[in-house]
C-alpha cells in the first residue's frame, strides 16, 4: 500500500541531483521488511554529499560511490538505514515502516502526502487498526476518544444514529461548526460518513484547524477528515473475510419512582385505575387500596393483591393486578438489540495497477422492539499506471433500509405506572385472548385513559426510509516532466432516498368510546411519501511544480475548484385514510398535502498553495484562495483568504540537539489562516413569501410575509485563526508529545438573530456577531512496556480543552435563542442560548426566585411555601465540554491484543428533556424525594413586608403530591439540568491472533483473529445525573445541550469477531 | 492511449473551465417560494389569521368565567393559579404583531398602489390588532413597531397615547373606506373574507371598532368628553342586525382548512375527535348563571353530559378543580351552535362555519352602553340592549330567536329584564359576556376587568385573592428588547392596564 502512495509522490517530487566522477557503481534492490515486496521511489543517497539516485518501479538503482561511502536510503512512511559500502558491487536494502512521530507521512489537501515534521499546524493521523479495534458500524462513532480537540456527538442513540464532529469547539453563532469531511481527495456531504464501510478506511489524517481551506474552500475552516481509503497491494490476490456478532442492551434507565402507583389531582392519594400519572398511594403488600372508581364514580376499597387496572369492560369484566411495583418493566419492554456485519475485501496489484474490492453487509435489529437497518454495500478502488499517465478510481455504493416507529416509545414506557407490568402487554392485536377473557393490551381495553399501549403506538406508526448512496471519483494524472505533475479529478456524490411514514388507521369499539376513555378517539391513519435527491459534483484541476534550487525545495500547486450541489425533496401525503392497511395517499379522505422544493448552489475558487523547504528542517508553507459563490449578490460573492504556516525542526537543525541520545525528535510549529466563509442557504437574500396557513381554500389563495428579514446584501463571515505548536519524542520515541495552542476569531458572522416580534419580523439574517474560541490540545503517547519477549504496552492520552466565547452578537444584543432558531427543543423552561460575554453556547433556564444573584436561596410563598418564579431565566453554564480527555491503551503479547479507549467530558451543563415529562407523570424517583409528603422547600426563605428575608423553617408546601412535583416545581427548568460530565469505557476489544505456523498446515488461510469486542461497556455520571447518558442530544445543530425521549435509551454492545485472511 | 488521455483532460478543462461562463452562479432565484406577491394575496391571510387567532380568547374565556379546563387534562396550571410568567402564552405577543406586520404590507403596497379600499381596511385592522395588545400588555411597540430591521428594537408607547392614535388611525382608515370604489381603487371582493368587498359594512364595522376602543375608557378620569366627542364624529353607522362580521375563506373538509375552532376545540377532517376535544367546557359559575337566567341559549351552547350517572342537568367546572369528577363524560361540552356532538359524515356542517371576528350583538350592547352612559344620544339603552339579545338569539341559533329572546327579556330576572336590572351596566356586560361565549373570551374578559362584570368567582387555586389583569412581556422581547422592557418597570399580572377599573 505504502508503495503505491510512494509513487505518486515520488512523482511529484522533482530532485536535481548533479553528476560526480566516481570510482565504482553499486546497484541493488530495495524490499520492504514486511512483506518482501520492492519499494520503489526511495531515495538513496551518498551520506554527506548531494549525489543520490531513486529506486525505479522494481525498487533497483544504480549509483556511482567512492569506496568507503554511506548510502543512506530514505522513504516516506519508512524507517531511514544507512549501509556502509565496502566491497560489495550490489547493495540490497530492507527497509522496515516508519513509526516515528515526526516522520510520519500524513495526507493532507487534495490526497497530497506530507511529511508531518513539514507541516506548521496540526494533523492527526488514525490508522485502520485504530479505527477498527471495537467494530463500531458507524465511523464517525468509532473515532471517538481518539483525537484530540475532536468530540463526536450522537444524536439519539436508534438503529441508525446521525452524528455531529467538531473539531476545535464552535467558531460560527449559527451557520455549520460541523468538520469538512473529504473522502479520497474529494469533499464530501456531511451525511456521508454515515454510508462508509469503516473497514475500507486505511488512514484518517484530522486536520483541526483551517490550515486545508485554501485547497478546499471554506468548508475546512472548520477542520476537516481527510479520509484515505484501502487501495490494492502488488503481489497475490489477497482476501479476506470478517464477521462480527454483537448484541446490544440497555446501559441506563432513569431513576423512577417505585414507591407510588397511578392517581392524580393534588391532596389525593387515591389509586386511579385508568391513570397516566403516578401520584397515587403508597404500595402496601397487604391491606386494602383506595380506589376512585372509574365506572360509577365515588371512592372503593380493594384489597393491594388484586386492584382494579383501567376502567371496566365490555363484557363487565375487571382486569386486576397486585398494587406493587413492578420491577424492571420498564427496562424489560425494551429488546436485546444484535447487529449482524459480514465483510469481505479483495486486494491485488502488479506494478502497474491496482484494485481493491470490498463489500459489506450490515445488519442491526435495534433494543426498540421492530426497529431495523441494514445497510449493504461494496467499494472498488483501482489505479492503472502508463508511463507518465495515471488514472484512478474509487466508486462506493451503499443501500441503507431503515424500519422504524415514529411514537415516542420510551417516553411511554417511561411514563407508565410503576404497578403495570407493561411487559405483558406486547400482544395488543387480539380483543379476545384464547380463554375468552378480554384482552388488557388490546387498545379498548387497555387502562390507560390518556397514553395508548406503547406496543400498539410502536407497531401502527412507523417510517421506512432507504437510501442509496453513491460516491465515486476519478483522477488522472499527467508526470508531465519531473517537475511537472498535472492532475484532474472529479467526484460525485449522490444520496438519493426515498421514505413512507405511516399511520394505521383504527377505530375502537362504541363500548370504549362511550366509557369515558380520553384516548379511544378514532384514528384516521395516515400515509407521507417523501423522496429526495442530494448530488454534488466537484472537480479539481491542479498542476503542482516542484523545484530544488541549492538546500532550497519547493511545491507550489495551482489549481481550481468548481463545486455545484442540487437538492431536490418531494412529499405528498393523505392526513386521514380511507381503507384500513393500504398507506397510499390516494386512499384519503380530504385534500393530499404536497410540497416540493429545489436547491442549487455553485462555487468555485482559484488557489495557490506553496511549500518550501530549507535543508531538511525548515519548511514555509503559504497559501491563498479566492471564491466565487452563488450564495451572494454578484458584489459580494468574491472573496480572498491566505495562510501562512512554518515548522523548525530543531533536531535536525541544531548539531546539539541532534546528539542528543534521550531526544529522538523535536520541532516547533506555527500557523496564520484567515478562511471566507458563506453560511446561508439557497435563496436566502430575500425575505419570501410563504403560503398562509390553510391556504388555498379551493381557489382562494393567500400568502404572509416571512417570519425571517433576510438582509440582500450579506458578505462572507471571516474567521482568522492562530496556531502554535511543538512535537517531542524522546527515548527513541517511547515517548512522544505534542502540545497546541490556538486561538480562532471569527467576526462579521452571518446571523439569524432575534429580533423582538414588535419588527414585524422574530428574525434577522445579518452580517453580525464576534466569537472567540481557544484552547490547547495534548496529545502525549507513550510505550511504557516494550519487552523482547514481545510484550508491548502502547498507552496514549489525548487532552483538549476549548473556551468559545461569544464576544459580540448585534449592537447591544444580548442573546440569540438557538433553541428556537434550530427547532431543537420545544419546551420553554430549558433552552440554548447565544448569549454575549458568555460561553458558547449555554443554556438557560426558568428558574426559582432567589435571594439575589450571589445568596441562592429560593424565595417562597409564605401562603403556599411554593417557590415564586424568578423574572428572568438563569443562565446555567456552557453545553459543549470544557475538557475532554481520551484514553487508549493497547496491550499485545504472541498474538493477543487488548485494546482500550476511555474518554471523559466535562465542564458542562445539559438539559434532560425526558424529565419534564417524568415529573408530569410522577414517573420520576425525583417526585419521590419527600415521600409525597408536605415538605419545606429546602433552603428556602420568606420575602417579608420591609424586602429583607426571612429562613423559612415551617412553609410546608401545600400539596406534596401532584401540587408540588406536577403543578408547580415542574414548571422550572433548573430541576432538569445536570452536569453533563461522563466517563465512558467507549471500547474494549480482546483479540488473538493465531499463528501463522499453525495455519500453514491449512494450505488455505493464511492469517486468522479471533476477538471479542464491547462499546461503551461502561458510563460513570456524577450522583446528580439520574436521568441519562448526556452523550446523546437530539440535533445536530448548535443549539446541542437538551436530550429528548424521542431518543432511544443508552446502550451497551458486546460481540464477537472473527476475521480471516486467504 | 496517449491521445486518448488528452482528450480526456481536454475535456475536463472544458467541464471546468465551462464553470467560468457568464451566468454560471447566477442561479439564486428561489424556485420554491414567492418572492413577491400583491396586497390582496396578504390581506386574505392576515384576516384569516386575525379570525382564527384562539389562544387569547381562550384565556379571556377562563378568566371572564365562561369556560374552564375539564378533569381530563391537567394542564392549565397558570390559568387556575394565575401565576402569569413570562414564558406564558407568549403566542399572543409574537402571533399578533406576525399579524400586524402582514396588515402593514398590505397598508404599505396598497398605499402605493393607491388602492383606497385595501388601505382602510389594513388600517382598520391594525387597529383592531393593536388595541388586543394594549389590552394584552399595557405599554407597547407602535410608533417604532413593524419597520424590519429598520428599528430592530422599537420602544414602547405610552398605551393611552396609543389608544387615542388608534382613533385617529380609524378615523384616516374611514377616509380610505368611503372613497368609491373604480378602476384605479377596485373593489377588494376577491381577498375581503370578511365583507366581500361591501365597504359600507367596513365603514360599520370601523366605526362599532371605534366604539369599543372609547368604551374602554370608561373608568379613565377625565375621559367623558373626550369619548363623548369622538362619538359625536362618527357617521356612516354600527354593524345592525344581522350584520356580523364573518371571517369566510371557504373552509374546507381537509386537515388544516377547517374553520379554526371546529378544527381546534371539536373534531378533525376524519371526524375523528380533536386532541383538545375533552380539555374545555364551561365553568360551573356558567352553567349556574345560565340556567339562572333560565337562557334558551344554554341548551345551544352545551350539551348535557355524556355519562348516564350525570346526564339530568348540564355541568360545569368550579375553575380550578380538575379531578376525576369533572372528567369529559362527565361535564358538559360544548353545544351545537358552536359543535356537533359527534362528527360522523354530513352530520353537521359546523366545519366551515364562518369564524366570528365582532358580531352585530356586541355593536348593540357597545350601543346601549353608549347610550347608558349618556355618550350616545341615538337610541334607547333598552332597545339597543334587546336588540343584542335578539342577534345573539339569532346568531346561536335558538329557534324562532325573535320571539324567543322577546320572551326571555321579558323575564323579571336582574341582568336578563331591563327593567329589572339594577345596574343596567352589569345587565348589558353580562348579556354582552353571554353573546361572546366561544366567540370572542378576550373581550369578556376586558370587559370584565373594566366593569367588574359579571361576578366572576376566583379560581379555587388562586395563588392570592385578585384576579389577574394582564399579561407580563414574554421572555422573547425579554431577550431581544430588554432594555425597553426593562423600562415599563416592575410589571406582574396584577399590575394595572390604565383603563382597568
Amino acid at each position: 500500500m505504502r508503495k503505491i502512495l510512494l509513487v505518486s509522490f515520488v512523482l511529484m517530487t522533482m530532485l536535481a541531483r548533479q553528476a560526480w566522477a566516481q570510482d565504482r557503481s553499486v546497484s541493488g534492490k530495495v524490499t520492504a521488511g514486511e512483506d518482501g515486496s520492492s519499494i520503489p521511489g526511495v531515495n538513496v543517497s551518498v551520506k554527506g554529499s548531494t549525489r543520490g539516485t531513486t529506486t525505479d518501479a522494481n525498487g533497483d538503482f544504480r549509483l556511482s560511490v567512492n569506496s568507503g561511502a554511506t548510502l543512506v536510503f530514505s522513504a516516506i512512511g519508512y524507517r531511514r538505514q544507512e549501509v556502509v559500502v565496502g566491497t560489495q558491487t550490489t547493495i540490497n536494502s530492507t527497509l522496515t515502516a516508519e513509526t516515528s512521530q515526526l516522520e510520519e507521512v500524513v495526507v493532507t489537501a487534495l490526497g497530497v502526502q506530507r511529511q508531518k515534521e513539514q507541516l506548521g499546524y496540526n494533523a492527526e493521523s488514525i490508522k485502520s487498526s485504530g479505527i477498527n479495534q471495537a467494530r463500531a458500524v458507524g465511523l464517525a462513532n468509532s473515532l471517538a476518544g481518539k483525537v484530540a480537540g475532536l468530540q463526536i456527538n450522537t444524536v439519539g442513540n436508534g438503529v441508525n444514529p446521525a452524528t455531529r464532529i467538531q473539531l476545535r469547539g464552535n467558531r460560527s453563532l449559527t451557520g455549520n461548526n460541523q468538520a469538512l469531511i473529504v473522502v479520497d481527495g474529494v469533499q464530501v456531504p456531511q451525511e456521508a460518513i454515515n454510508f462508509l464501510n469503516p473497514n475500507d478506511i486505511d488512514n484518517i489524517t484530522v486536520l483541526k484547524g483551517a490550515n486545508a481551506a485554501a485547497l478546499y474552500g471554506s468548508d475546512a475552516s472548520n477542520g476537516a477528515l481527510i479520509i484515505t481509503t484501502k487501495k490494492g497491494s502488488i503481489g497475490a490476490p489477497k482476501v479476506t473475510f470478517g464477521n462480527t456478532s454483537s448484541l446490544e442492551s440497555i446501559s441506563f434507565m432513569p431513576k423512577l419512582n417505585e414507591r407510588f402507583g397511578g392517581g392524580t389531582e393534588a391532596y389525593s392519594r387515591v389509586y386511579v385505575p385508568m391513570e397516566n400519572q403516578s401520584y397515587g398511594p403508597e404500595f402496601t403488600n397487604t391491606g386494602d387500596v383506595l380506589v376512585s372508581d372509574p365506572d360509577h364514580g365515588g371512592l372503593i376499597l380493594q384489597p393491594a393483591n388484586a386492584v382494579q387496572i383501567g376502567r371496566e369492560l365490555e363484557d363487565g369484566s375487571k382486569y386486576s393486578y397486585p398494587y406493587q411495583n413492578s420491577p424492571n418493566s420498564k427496562r424489560n419492554a425494551f429488546n436485546t438489540g444484535n447487529t449482524i456485519q459480514t465483510d469481505l475485501s479483495l486486494s491485488a496489484g502488479d506494478k502497474t495497477g491496482t484494485y481493491f474490492i470490498s463489500v459489506q453487509d450490515v445488519r442491526t435489529n435495534g433494543v426498540q422492539p421492530r426497529d431495523t437497518y441494514r445497510r449493504t454495500g461494496a467499494r472498488l478502488n483501482a489505479s492503472r499506471e502508463y508511463g507518465k499517465f495515471k488514472g484512478s478510481f474509487g466508486i462506493d455504493y451503499r443501500v441503507g433500509q431503515g424500519n422504524q416507529t415514529t411514537t415516542n416509545f420510551y417516553n411511554a414506557v417511561l411514563n407508565t405506572a410503576a404497578n403495570v407490568k407493561l411487559t405483558d402487554y406486547r400482544n395488543w392485536q387480539d380483543f379476545k385472548l384464547a380463554d375468552g377473557k378480554l384482552n388488557p393490551a388490546n387498545p379498548n381495553n387497555y387502562f390507560n385513559d390518556y397514553y395508548n399501549n406503547p406496543y400498539f403506538d410502536l407497531d401502527n406508526n412507523r417510517q421506512t426510509r432507504t437510501d442509496r448512496y453513491l460516491q465515486g471519483n476519478l483522477t488522472l494524472e499527467l508526470q508531465a516532466t519531473k517537475w511537472l505533475n498535472v492532475l484532474y479529478r472529479i467526484g460525485i456524490t449522490n444520496q438519493q432516498f426515498d421514505s413512507k411514514f405511516y399511520s394505521a388507521k383504527y377505530n375502537y369499539s362504541t363500548y370504549a368510546k362511550g366509557s369515558g376513555k380520553y384516548n379511544a378517539r378514532d384514528i384516521a391513519g395516515s400515509a407521507a411519501d417523501f423522496s429526495g435527491n442530494t448530488s454534488r459534483l466537484n472537480q479539481d484541476f491542479f498542476v503542482t511544480i516542484n523545484n530544488q534550487l541549492g538546500p532550497i525545495s519547493s511545491n507550489l500547486i495551482l489549481g481550481t475548484n468548481v463545486r455545484e450541489d442540487r437538492r431536490k425533496f418531494i412529499q405528498v401525503s393523505a392526513n386521514a385514510l380511507v381503507l384500513p392497511d393500504l398507506y397510499n395517499v390516494t386512499n384519503r379522505v380530504g385534500e393530499p398535502g404536497a410540497t416540493a422544493t429545489d436547491f442549487l448552489t455553485r462555487q468555485y475558487g482559484v488557489y495557490a498553495d506553496w511549500n518550501l523547504g530549507f535543508r531538511d528542517y525548515l519548511f514555509l508553507h503559504l497559501s491563498g484562495r479566492n471564491d466565487w459563490s452563488s450564495l451572494l449578490s454578484k458584489e459580494k460573492r468574491s472573496y480572498f483568504y491566505p495562510s501562512a504556516d512554518v515548522s523548525f525542526v530543531l533536531t535536525k537543525a541544531l548539531p546539539s540537539l541532534r546528539d542528543l541520545t534521550w531526544l529522538s525528535s523535536a520541532r516547533i510549529r506555527a500557523a496564520a489562516t484567515r478562511v471566507g466563509n458563506v453560511t446561508i442557504g439557497a435563496y436566502s437574500l430575500a425575505t419570501p413569501f410563504a403560503v398562509g396557513g390553510g391556504f388555498p381554500y379551493g381557489s382562494t389563495a393567500g400568502y404572509t410575509q416571512g417570519n425571517t428579514f433576510n438582509d440582500p446584501n450579506i458578505e462572507p463571515e471571516f474567521i482568522t485563526s492562530y496556531e502554535v505548536g511543538t512535537e517531542f519524542g524522546l527515548f527513541n520515541d517511547r515517548v512522544t508529545l505534542d502540545l497546541s495552542y490556538y486561538t480562532q476569531e471569527s467576526k462579521n458572522q452571518t446571523v439569524q438573530i432575534d429580533i423582538s416580534q414588535a419588527t414585524g419580523y422574530n428574525r434577522a439574517t445579518i452580517n453580525a456577531g464576534v466569537v472567540q474560541n481557544s484552547g490547547f490540545e495534548v496529545d502525549l503517547k507513550t510505550t511504557p512496556m516494550r519487552l523482547q519477549n514481545g510484550l508491548r504496552w502502547d498507552f496514549n492520552v489525548n487532552y483538549s480543552n476549548t473556551d468559545t466565547r461569544v464576544k459580540e452578537i448585534y449592537q447591544d444584543l444580548a442573546e440569540i435563542n438557538l433553541s428556537s432558531l434550530f427547532g431543537a427543543v420545544n419546551s420553554s423552561l430549558y433552552q440554548v442560548f447565544a448569549e454575549n460575554g458568555k460561553q458558547f453556547p449555554t443554556i438557560k433556564v426558568v428558574d426559582y426566585q432567589r435571594v439575589s444573584a450571589t445568596d441562592d436561596r429560593v424565595v417562597v410563598d409564605p401562603a403556599t411555601g411554593y417557590p415564586l418564579k424568578a423574572a428572568a431565566l438563569r443562565t446555567v453554564g456552557q453545553t459543549v465540554p470544557r475538557h475532554r480527555l481520551g484514553l487508549n491503551s493497547a496491550l499485545s503479547f504472541k498474538g493477543f491484543r487488548l485494546a482500550a479507549t476511555a474518554e471523559y467530558r466535562g465542564g458542562y451543563f445539559i438539559g434532560h428533556g425526558l424529565a419534564e415529562t417524568m415529573w408530569f407523570t410522577g414517573s420520576a424517583f425525583a417526585t419521590t424525594a419527600y415521600g409525597r409528603e408536605r415538605f419545606v422547600f429546602p433552603n428556602s426563605v420568606v420575602k417579608n413586608a420591609d424586602g429583607s428575608f426571612t429562613p423559612n423553617n415551617d412553609v410546608a408546601v401545600r400539596d406534596g403530591g401532584l401540587g408540588a412535583w406536577d403543578s408547580q416545581l415542574r414548571n422550572y427548568g433548573t430541576n432538569f439540568v445536570t452536569s453533563g460530565d461522563f466517563w465512558k469505557l467507549r471500547e474494549l476489544a480482546l483479540t488473538y491472533t493465531i499463528p501463522e505456523s499453525f495455519l500453514t498446515r491449512t494450505r488455505i488461510i493464511k492469517s486468522a483473529t479471533v476477538g471479542l469486542v464491547g462499546r461503551n461497556l461502561v458510563t460513570l455520571l456524577p450522583k446528580e445525573n439520574i436521568y441519562t447518558d448526556p452523550e446523546f442530544g437530539n440535533t445536530t445543530s448548535n443549539a446541542i445541550g437538551v436530550n429528548a425521549t424521542f431518543i432511544t435509551p443508552p446502550t451497551r454492545t458486546y460481540g464477537f469477531t472473527l476475521n480471516v485472511g486467504f | 492511449m496517449k491521445s486518448k488521455i488528452f482528450s480526456l483532460f481536454s475535456l475536463a478543462t472544458l467541464l471546468l473551465f465551462g464553470a467560468c461562463k457568464e451566468g454560471y452562479l447566477d442561479v439564486n432565484t428561489d424556485p420554491n417560494n414567492a418572492t413577491s406577491s400583491t396586497p390582496e394575496l396578504v390581506l386574505s391571510t392576515a384576516l384569516n389569521v386575525t379570525a382564527s387567532r384562539l389562544t387569547h380568547h381562550e384565556i379571556g374565556a377562563f378568566w371572564s368565567g365562561q369556560w374552564s379546563p375539564t378533569g381530563s387534562v391537567s394542564g392549565f396550571q397558570t390559568e387556575k393559579t394565575y401565576t402569569v410568567s413570562a414564558d406564558f402564552r407568549q403566542g399572543i405577543w409574537t402571533g399578533v404583531y406576525d399579524n400586524l406586520n402582514d396588515y402593514q404590507y398590505v397598508e404599505n403596497r396598497a398605499t402605493e398602489l393607491k388602492q383606497s379600499a385595501l388601505v382602510g381596511i389594513a388600517k382598520t385592522m391594525k387597529a383592531f390588532n393593536f388595541q388586543i395588545l394594549v389590552d394584552t400588555y399595557g405599554n407597547i411597540p407602535y410608533t417604532d413597531a413593524l419597520k424590519g430591521t429598520g428599528v430592530i428594537r422599537p420602544k414602547y408607547d405610552d398605551a393611552k397615547t396609543i389608544y387615542e392614535d388608534l382613533i385617529k388611525q380609524l378615523d384616516a382608515a374611514l377616509v380610505e373606506l368611503n372613497k368609491p370604489i373604480s378602476t384605479d381603487n377596485p373593489s377588494p371582493a376577491g381577498a375581503d373574507l370578511v365583507f366581500k368587498g361591501n365597504m359600507p359594512k367596513w365603514v360599520k364595522f370601523a366605526n362599532t371598532l371605534k366604539l369599543r376602543i372609547l368604551l374602554r375608557q370608561t373608568n379613565v378620569a377625565g375621559r367623558d368628553a373626550y369619548i363623548k366627542g369622538e362619538i359625536a364624529k362618527i357617521t356612516g353607522g354600527y354593524l345592525g342586525a344581522g350584520e356580523d362580521a364573518l371571517s369566510d375563506p371557504g373552509y374546507q373538509k381537509s386537515a388544516g382548512k377547517l374553520n379554526p375552532f371546529y378544527e381546534n376545540y371539536g373534531f378533525t377532517a376524519s371526524d375523528t375527535k380533536a386532541g383538545n376535544k375533552d380539555f374545555y367546557t364551561y365553568s360551573d359559575f356558567y352553567i349556574k348563571t345560565l340556567k339562572g337566567f333560565n337562557d334558551p341559549r344554554l341548551p345551544r351552547l352545551a350539551y348535557v353530559p355524556d355519562d348516564a350517572a350525570f346526564r339530568a342537568d348540564y355541568r360545569g367546572v368550579p375553575f380550578g378543580e380538575g379531578n376525576d369528577l369533572y372528567t369529559a363524560p362527565k361535564i358538559s361540552a360544548i353545544g351545537p351552535a358552536l359543535l356537533p356532538q359527534v362528527a360522523t359524515a354530513g352530520a353537521s356542517d359546523l366545519y366551515k362555519r364562518a369564524q366570528p371576528v365582532m358580531l352585530a350583538a356586541e355593536s348593540f350592547f357597545l350601543q346601549a352602553e353608549a347610550v347608558q352612559r349618556g355618550y350616545l344620544t341615538t337610541g334607547t339603552a333598552k332597545d339597543l340592549y334587546q336588540k343584542g339579545i335578539v342577534e345573539s338569539f339569532r346568531y346561536f341559533g335558538v329557534t324562532n330567536a325573535g320571539t324567543a329572546a322577546a320572551t326571555y327579556y321579558a323575564l323579571e330576572t336582574a341582568n336578563v329584564g331591563w327593567d329589572s336590572s339594577t345596574d343596567k351596566i352589569e345587565a348589558i356586560i353580562t348579556q354582552k359576556w353571554i353573546a361572546n361565549t366561544g366567540i370572542n373570551g378576550f373581550e369578556a374578559w376586558s370587559d370584565f376587568r373594566r366593569t367588574g362584570f359579571p361576578k366572576v368567582p376566583l379560581s379555587t387555586k388562586a395563588q392570592g385573592t385578585q384576579h389577574p389583569l394582564r399579561l407580563i412581556y414574554p421572555n422573547s422581547e425579554l431577550g431581544t428588547n430588554p432594555e425597553n422592557v426593562k423600562a415599563q418597570g416592575e410589571v406582574t399580572a396584577f399590575t394595572k392596564l390604565f383603563w382597568e377599573k
